[in-house]
């Protein structure tokens, strides 16, 4: 695919074909950038980008500082070094910056880090800005926002929201202005954005392809215009593109001298109301939205119309259900306990709960104290031990489970550590350690650049991403009833999405008439798991047993060969096992794990008992292991007070039941969840 | 990283392409791309064993020469001053005439193990510690300008990879931002990929940016198989004598794909053959407009090989069982369905 700049020419804003409310949304965030950003969701191959960088050719020119790294504006705030200089300052203009947020960057490029020639050759601390900096007064565009890891996100959102950069790295501490238009695209099935992310952006817009025919051949029309020559091209749209820039000048100016009518206030409080959005972000954006529009037409005073105009952009992606669970009664305590002691030290700090739930802060971090919720208050146990910084933590973000850092050579480059474990060498931090103390250390004719033994830092990676997750289906004939089998695949379709956005790999054990099969040993290919799943057929008895005994055996085989695996286990049966492993093995006597007839938990389904004996028996073995986790799912949809051997199974396993018959797909979905971190 | 990168493999000859058994969607593909490769690439899915990965190697024989800056790291094209790294940029500038070459078109291969910095470049670490300068290293994308990079077992990346990658893929440039090193440079080059869809898929951004898609699978007529063992053995008894067996054929391929890039800028699509793709895109519900342009572009490369001035919409049908079949939308989890000529005569 060719790209979207070609010859430095790019495809022109106002050549874009329909996309009307792409267009609007991205011309309301260059009339007011302090909307906080906009989020483009949707397919692919929509002109997401595209748009997004013909924003920034539309924003006017721009007076700079001549010769100033952090583009300081003449008439605004200026920097250290600027404030240093000479008035009259000299000055250039230069058009909006537009930045991209490439995919590999590093947390140093990103925020900034330390100079290294002149740190090396002046022994100066010296910041060298990053793309937040160079943003500035401009556009930064994120694609893939979904993706990004979570704390580059946390850094481009904080930095959007205060318009500041604070760096504090390497020697550094300062801060710079950082005051930049947010464009951010994402395609919703790789996955979530957390709710507290995106509420952040100001107005969101779903995009799709374009379904009209004749529209659609306009696009291929002119995107084959543009590639055969892309400056005639550029020069016929010049006059719409001149037309449009010069609008969107006047509405800038024009925006402080918008009023808004009460009523327009009244309707934008009471759209979000309905809507259900968290907080006041919902009807702040509406109103800045319908200002910026009012701007754009000329209008003096935002009127209701309006307002009903831009909600379904500032609203759409704040539409909330339930808010997030935050109990009645919630206390935050840190708890520092010396085993000896019987009553905890300090007092209890009573916090307001809700800012806790929404996003994890500084207590969270690295750094050693763990915080406790209780959820009720009650006789305080000492549970925790100020446990040791550990490199480990990170903030976790929903939609992508935290980057575990691993010791192993692969992985993205997360940061630096200055902890010895014989990792590789990050060879940029090192020398940035290095560099401000060359001044001492160099000598005549020696290397520019010493390195001694302190300065090195070695590189800390983030391991790979991906859990195990195991299926046990029951594909016995009792499970041939259309409404069992419907809802238990809606659930395993649940689970089966969620493992491919978190590009976990799945595995399926199904156990049948006789015996059991390992229908898919673990494969990060979740396409061939959901069709093995949809097209298992089902019919005979409930060999649950040797279905427990393949899991186990799976078990041992994948955490033998990743003993930090944690895979999640999920057992889907009507608990009715009537098939001993005697059978299903082939064997002429009962295993020890039946024990005797008649003998331990009841009679079984008349068999002696045997069957219930062995999967509880295997289930306390498999229970063993801490590293695995089980959820158990009943499928029965018989009676509530007949008793099955769900239960006793999921207590033996230590782990979760639930029957299909009281939740839904989505339950299961969240319970999962819950139970595998 | 040495500024011209010598052909490889100069040890072993190559298995010849125009010796390949069967496989015609595949060599087509790859075919179509050294023609145009604006086409924007191929992923080869298939088992293990289908030739895939000895397809792309053996596409190297019939790859063009190209004109390059003699001295340019990234071989930039002295004929297109718009696409030139910053350093040819800044020569031409001052007045200064490229020195000019001729080169093929090479098969860059990117390893399996291969790592971030590898991938995209970094510190120079030498000049680093020996003048205090942060320069940059070129890596992998940097050789794979204006060449064919080719990805084996690309699902199995990591997903920073791919994305990387991918991202250079789209925009042509690769924009380093890392490890002190701020810097673009061209990166326009044919990605192939191969991948086994048993291990794992790619996602579906990813498989939209490869222009092409085509499943491989084993052959299931007895004689050809006989043939492919046939030749495969006589191939490693004596490589030499093999090549020259086809020789022949491998140069009349490689001239009739030079013919169809001199014909190539001088094809026209009327508007018949643009309904034709509109027709099929949204007739088999295709995401987004990528898939659009790609099969508009193969229909135009197709009538190019066959030397005609002229694409009509058969070529479209045609293009579309390459272009499309890996943009079709899908139930969530779904497999990719490939057999789509039915779908399309129904259209």
């Amino acid at each position: 695919m060719p790209p979207a700049s070609q010859n430095n020419r790019l495809y022109p804003f106002v050549a874009l074909v329909g996309q009307e409310r792409l267009k609007q949304a991205l011309l309301l965030l260059g009339i007011d950038p302090g909307l906080g950003g906009v989020l483009l969701r949707g397919e692919k191959g929509t002109a997401k980008s595209t748009a997004a960088r013909g924003l920034a050719r539309l924003l006017p020119p721009q007076s700079v500082v001549a010769g100033c790294p952090l583009g300081c504006d003449p008439s605004g705030w200026l920097c250290p070094e600027c404030t240093a200089r000479p008035r009259p300052l000299p000055f250039r203009q230069r058009p909006t910056p537009f930045v991209d947020l490439p995919l590999g960057a590093t947390e140093d490029r990103l925020a900034g880090s330390l100079d290294l020639e002149a740190a090396v050759s002046r022994g100066q601390v010296r910041l060298r800005p990053g793309l937040l900096a160079r943003a500035h007064r401009g556009v930064l565009y994120v694609d893939e926002v979904n993706l990004l890891p979570a704390h580059l996100v946390h850094l481009v959102l904080d930095a959007a929201a205060s318009g500041v950069n604070r760096v504090e790295r390497e020697g550094l501490s300062q801060s710079h202005p950082a005051q930049f238009a947010l464009v951010a695209s994402m395609n919703p099935e790789e996955g979530p954005l957390g709710p507290q992310l995106l509420d952040r952006f100001g107005l969101c817009v779903e995009v799709t392809s374009e379904p009209d025919p004749a529209r659609r051949m306009e696009v291929l029309r002119r995107r084959l215009a543009f590639e055969a020559d892309a400056e005639a091209f550029c020069a016929a749209w010049a006059a719409r593109q001149e037309e449009t820039t010069h609008r969107l000048a006047a509405a800038r100016l024009a925006l402080e001298r918008v009023q808004v009518a009460p009523t327009a206030l009244a309707l934008a409080a009471e759209l979000a109301g309905r809507a259900a959005c968290h907080g006041q972000r919902g009807e702040l954006a509406c109103l800045r939205a319908a200002r910026a529009l009012a701007a754009w037409r000329g209008l003096g005073v935002v009127e209701p119309e309006l307002v009903a105009e831009v909600a379904p952009l500032a609203l759409v992606h704040r539409a909330g259900g339930a808010p997030a669970p935050a109990p009645e009664l919630h206390h935050r305590l840190k708890v520092f306990s010396d085993p000896d002691q019987e009553a905890p030290p300090e007092p209890v700090r009573v916090a307001d709960g809700q800012a806790l739930e929404a996003a994890p802060t500084a207590g969270d971090q690295a750094g050693g104290e763990r915080t406790l919720y209780i959820l009720f208050p009650g006789a305080v146990k000492p549970v925790a031990t100020r446990l040791p910084a550990k490199e480990g933590a990170s903030r976790k973000q929903p939609g992508r489970r935290a980057a575990r850092e691993s010791h192993q050579s692969r992985g993205r480059y997360l940061r630096a550590s200055s902890q010895r474990l014989g990792r590789a060498i990050a060879f940029d931090a090192t020398l940035r350690a290095a560099a401000p103390h060359q001044r001492e250390r160099r000598t005549p004719g020696g290397p520019a650049l010493v390195v001694l033994r302190p300065d090195i830092r070695e590189k800390v990676r983030a391991a790979k991403h991906g859990r195990l997750l195991i299926f046990c289906v029951d594909a016995s004939g009792s499970m041939n009833a259309a409404a069992r089998m419907r809802e238990t695949k809606a659930a395993v379709l649940g689970l089966l999405t969620e493992a491919y956005q978190k590009r976990d790999r799945v595995g399926v054990i199904s156990f049948g008439g006789l015996a059991a099969r390992e229908l898919l040993p673990p494969t990060a290919s979740v396409e061939v798991a959901r069709r093995m799943l949809t097209d298992l057929p089902t019919g005979g008895k409930t060999p649950l047993a040797a279905g427990l005994l393949l899991v186990g055996r799976a078990l041992l085989r994948e955490l033998a060969q990743d003993p930090k695996l944690t895979p999640l286990v999920v057992i889907l049966t009507d608990g009715r096992p009537n098939v001993p492993l005697r059978v299903s093995l082939g064997e002429s006597e009962m295993t020890e794990l039946a024990g005797k007839k008649g003998g331990g938990w009841g009679d079984g389904w008349g068999d002696g008992g045997y069957a219930d004996r062995e999967v509880l028996n295997l289930a306390r073995r498999l229970a063993g292991d801490p590293r695995a986790r089980f959820v158990v799912v009943d499928t029965d949809v018989g009676h509530h007070h007949e008793i099955n051997l769900c239960r006793p199974l999921a207590d033996y396993l230590r782990a979760p039941c639930v029957a299909l018959r009281t939740i839904t797909a989505g339950q299961v979905l969240d319970l999962v969840r819950q139970n595998w971190h | 990283m040495t500024k011209s990168e010598p052909q490889a493999n100069h040890a072993a000859p190559l298995y010849p392409f125009a010796a390949l058994v069967g496989q015609d969607q595949m060599k087509l593909a790859l075919i179509i791309n050294v023609v145009n490769p604006r086409v924007g690439g191929v992923l080869v899915r298939g088992e293990k064993g289908t030739a895939k990965s000895t397809a792309v190697r053996a596409l190297a024989e019939l790859l063009p020469e190209q004109a390059v800056v003699a001295d340019c790291a990234y071989a930039c094209d002295p004929d297109e001053p718009g696409a030139l790294c910053a350093e040819c940029a800044e020569r031409l500038a001052a007045g200064e005439t490229l020195p000019r070459d001729k080169r093929r078109v090479r098969v860059v291969e990117l390893p399996v193990g291969a790592t971030e910095d590898r991938l995209l470049g970094t510190l120079d670490l030498e000049s680093a510690l020996s003048q205090g300068k942060a320069r940059f290293l070129p890596g992998i994308l940097a050789a794979a300008n204006r060449q064919v990079l080719y990805v084996d077992e690309v699902n199995l990346l990591d997903d920073h990879l791919v994305d990387a990658l991918l991202d250079a893929a789209a925009m042509g440039v690769n924009s380093v931002e890392r490890e002190s090193i701020s810097l673009s440079h061209p990166a326009r080059f044919t990605l192939v990929g191969t991948m086994n869809p048993e291990e794992g898929e790619l996602r579906p951004q990813l498989t939209d940016r490869f222009g092409l898609c085509v499943q491989v699978t084993g052959l299931a007529d007895p004689t050809l198989r006989q043939e492919v063992i046939l030749r495969r053995l006589e191939f490693e008894r004596d490589p030499a004598r093999f090549a020259r067996k086809f020789a022949a054929e491998g140069q009349r391929l490689a001239k009739a794909i030079v013919r169809a890039r001199k014909l190539l800028p001088r094809v026209t699509a009327g508007p018949e053959v643009l309904e034709r793709v509109v027709q099929l895109v949204l007739g088999l519900g295709v995401d987004g407009h990528r898939g659009d342009l790609t099969l508009l572009k193969t229909a135009i490369t197709l009538a190019a090989l066959d030397g005609r001035r002229q694409a009509t919409p058969a070529d479209v049908d045609a293009a579309a069982l390459l272009a499309l079949p890996h943009r079709l939308r899908r139930r969530p989890l779904a497999e990719m369905e490939f057999d789509i000529a039915e779908r399309i005569k129904r259209i």
